[in-house]
């Protein structure tokens, strides 16, 4: 049994990565991280975290759409929550975190906009894991 | 047919008939036109001559003055640029032969110029080609009416009609100036020139009522007439009048400007035609004329036009029901207000304000995170001090990025207007530019454990623009770390043995064909869904290139045997072998060439 809960992040933002690591970490998570869709579920072959942090423009504009939908359709993977933190409203102006949950297209179990402080964070992740 | 009441008893009343008087006499009103459109004349003489007048074409001038000293026309239409022009000279010379003939003018120059020219020669009407021979059919109706009642002469003989008493009717000067408004001395002008009916007997001019309150009711109509076609033509705004079977029967200028077609390519023509190039008419929901003719209201939509080049034009669309004398609406005045101006300018500005809150979101989310953690009292102290700093100083680099990202904006967005600045002078390459940018870069690529390095071959100084070159060898730099994987080796080399050429290289990255060919392009479209800041550094990179005389070019591909290979290339050379090339070193390189210009040689020598 792991002694730390486990969180994976997926972003390309090399710069988010390590903030977010940082925090995570100091607030007695273990984080593993990815830089891509095809990297996270390259990785999930290898670990089984407690949640998945994730954002949605990497590879294309729609990557982490992709990957959420990919993981809640694995049998392995499906009952790993999932919080997607992006700017993709920005992108495309609609809202996304009334849409989060729905299973056809946005099956994941939270949404939440950058920025974000790390205070706001990890509320959300401790409201996940409990 | 054409006189009112007051008119036909005139006729009555004119029992001694001069020879002047064979006119009245004519079955069959006499109307000359004099133009050299023959093609317009002849479908012009076809109307008339169906309408029951007799209409003469007349090509020589010394042939028409004759007719009209001659008095044998009642009515002339002029065309005042036939021949090339010149016809306009003509008018005060018929006039002077003939004051009182009614004269059209016809003229394919729609400008108000002209008009107000034309006008100012005393003509009844000036009608723009193409002719609508409805209008033509009212105005010469007016014309002849009117011709009529000032040019039969009448001796006036004081007759009882029968149950009615003329005395009455029949005004002295006093009179007819107070129903008229107008002075004596106006008046008796106006009689003298035979601009008004009257009649002298004893050296005093008489007027009979009816024929007074006909001629101002027909000078009333006929400046109503002109009036009307002048106001549409001082309106800014497209304007057409559009009738019941959706035919244009009249519009102005700025109505043809905006949908850019010729004059005769929209009167008579159904309203979609023209504004939409749609065979049939919209659906009435959305036409407001339609709506505007069923409704009688007024009715204004949004209405997506195509110009001549099938470019969507945004216009707002007011259609404004008329009513004719009866109350009844035969036609509604359309006004086109053109705002693809603004509908663009909006949803440009819309779509930069989302890549801008976009990215400068993304970019944020590192700065809030790191600020945020390093503000909350329990991470900050559980996070050790070189972390802080590491924290701290990666803000500062996110910053900058967002600093550079809004500097790159306001220059492109100044090359594409024209208005970005070159101002050159003598600079050292290495000392001015290499050194200090990679000094600003080495904290944003320590970030990312990445490394540059910079050689330098045999460097002159060069002639361009400091803060420019700056610019772009940063954003060359920003494009290959955006490109690269964390710990790349970024590559500068400088050289100026002919062309200043600075190459930026990185290896183990490439760029994603979609972005590859709309950076190759120079394409700045922020609504393009791959576009990043660093594109938009490199699109400002090869335009700062581009002013130099120069320009930037893009590479990506494998490194083959120590040799830098494009993608294409690659697999020409050898295709079996490409799954196993896949999984080989890929690099990028960004070229930055700028001509050799002796600096001497472009200030003129006067260095």
């Amino acid at each position: 049994m792991k002694s730390k809960r486990e969180i994976l992040i997926v972003d390309d933002d090399v710069d988010f990565v390590e903030a977010t690591k940082i925090v995570l970490e100091k607030s007695g998570y273990h984080v593993e991280t990815c830089l891509s869709a095809e990297a996270c579920l390259e990785k999930l072959k290898t670990i089984d975290p407690d949640l998945i942090i994730m954002d949605v423009m990497m590879e294309t504009d729609h990557s982490g759409f992709d990957l959420c939908r990919e993981i809640k359709r694995n049998l392995k993977t499906k009952d790993i929550p999932v919080l997607m933190l992006t700017a993709v409203e920005e992108k495309y102006p609609m809202n996304f975190e009334s849409a989060a949950g729905d299973e056809t297209w946005l099956p994941v179990d939270g949404y939440i906009d950058k920025p974000v402080e790390a205070g706001v964070l990890l509320e959300r992740i401790n409201k996940l894991l409990s | 047919m054409f006189f009112g009441d007051g008119s036909a008893h005139i006729l009555l009343l004119a029992t001694n008939m001069r020879t002047g008087d064979r006119r009245s006499l004519r079955r069959h009103a006499h109307i000359a036109v004099m133009d050299s459109d023959r093609e317009c004349v002849g479908l012009l003489l076809k109307e008339l001559r169906n309408l029951g007048y007799r209409a003469e074409a007349v090509e020589q001038t010394k042939t028409l003055l004759r007719m009209v000293k001659d008095d044998l026309i009642d009515v002339l239409i002029l065309a005042v640029d036939a021949w090339g022009g010149g016809r306009f000279e003509l008018i005060p010379l018929i006039k002077r032969l003939n004051r009182s003939l009614p004269i059209i003018v016809t003229s394919g120059d729609d400008s108000l110029e002209t008009a107000g020219k034309v006008r100012e020669q005393g003509i009844l009407f000036y009608a723009i080609k193409p002719l609508d021979m409805h209008e033509i059919e009212i105005v010469l109706k007016k014309a002849l009416a009117r011709a009529s009642i000032c040019q039969k002469p009448i001796t006036l003989v004081k007759q009882t009609h029968a149950g009615n008493g003329l005395e009455h009717d029949i005004l002295n000067i006093n009179e007819a100036s107070k129903i008229l408004k107008l002075s004596r001395n106006t008046l008796t002008k106006l009689a003298k020139q035979g601009d008004i009916p009257a009649c002298r007997i004893a050296n005093r001019w008489y007027f009979i009522r009816n024929q007074i309150y006909e001629w101002m009711r027909i000078r009333a109509a006929g400046n109503q007439c002109n009036y009307s076609t002048l106001i549409l033509e001082t309106m800014d705004e497209g304007v057409a009048v559009v009738d019941r079977r959706l035919r244009i029967i009249s519009c102005n200028s700025a109505y043809l400007k905006a949908l850019d077609v010729p004059r005769d390519r929209v009167i008579g023509e159904p309203c979609y035609r023209v504004s939409h190039r749609s065979v049939s008419p919209c659906d009435e929901p959305i036409c407001p004329v339609r709506k505007a003719f069923r409704t009688q209201q007024a009715v204004k939509v949004l209405h997506v036009n195509y110009d001549n080049e099938g470019k969507e034009r945004y216009c707002d669309v007011v259609a404004l029901p008329i009513k004719d004398a009866n109350g009844k609406i035969n036609s509604v005045l359309e006004i086109i207000r053109d705002n693809t101006e603004i509908y663009s300018l909006n949803r440009h500005l819309n779509s930069v304000m989302r890549f801008f809150a976009r990215e400068s979101k993304a970019t944020l989310g590192t700065v809030m995170m790191n600020i945020s953690a390093l503000a909350d009292e329990n991470l900050s102290t559980a996070i050790e001090r070189p972390k802080r700093d590491e924290m701290l100083a990666s803000s500062l680099c996110n910053l900058k990025l967002m600093q550079d990202m809004i500097r790159n904006y306001i220059l492109s967005y100044q090359a594409e207007n024209g208005r970005l600045q070159c101002n050159k002078s003598i600079v050292d390459i290495v000392h001015d530019i290499i050194e200090p940018v990679i000094s600003e870069t080495i904290p944003f690529l320590r970030k990312r454990a990445m490394s540059i390095d910079a050689a330098t071959g045999k460097l002159r100084p060069v002639f361009c623009d400091l803060e420019l070159l700056k610019v772009a060898f940063t954003n060359m730099i920003a494009g290959v770390a955006k490109y690269a994987m964390n710990t790349s080796k970024i590559r500068c080399s400088t050289e100026t043995y002919e062309d200043l050429d600075i190459v930026v290289s990185g290896v183990g990255v490439s760029i994603p064909h979609e972005k590859f060919q709309a950076i190759s392009d120079g394409i700045l479209d922020v609504e393009h869904k791959e576009m990043s800041d660093a594109d938009m550094g490199l699109h400002i990179a090869k335009r700062i290139a581009e002013i130099h005389g120069g320009m930037l070019s893009i590479e990506t591909g494998y490194i083959i045997e120590d040799k830098h290979v494009p993608f294409d290339e690659s697999r020409l050379h050898d295709r079996s072998n490409l799954s196993g090339r896949v999984s080989q070193t890929e690099f990028v390189k960004f070229r930055l060439r700028i001509p050799h210009v002796d600096a001497h040689w472009e200030y003129g020598g006067d260095k």
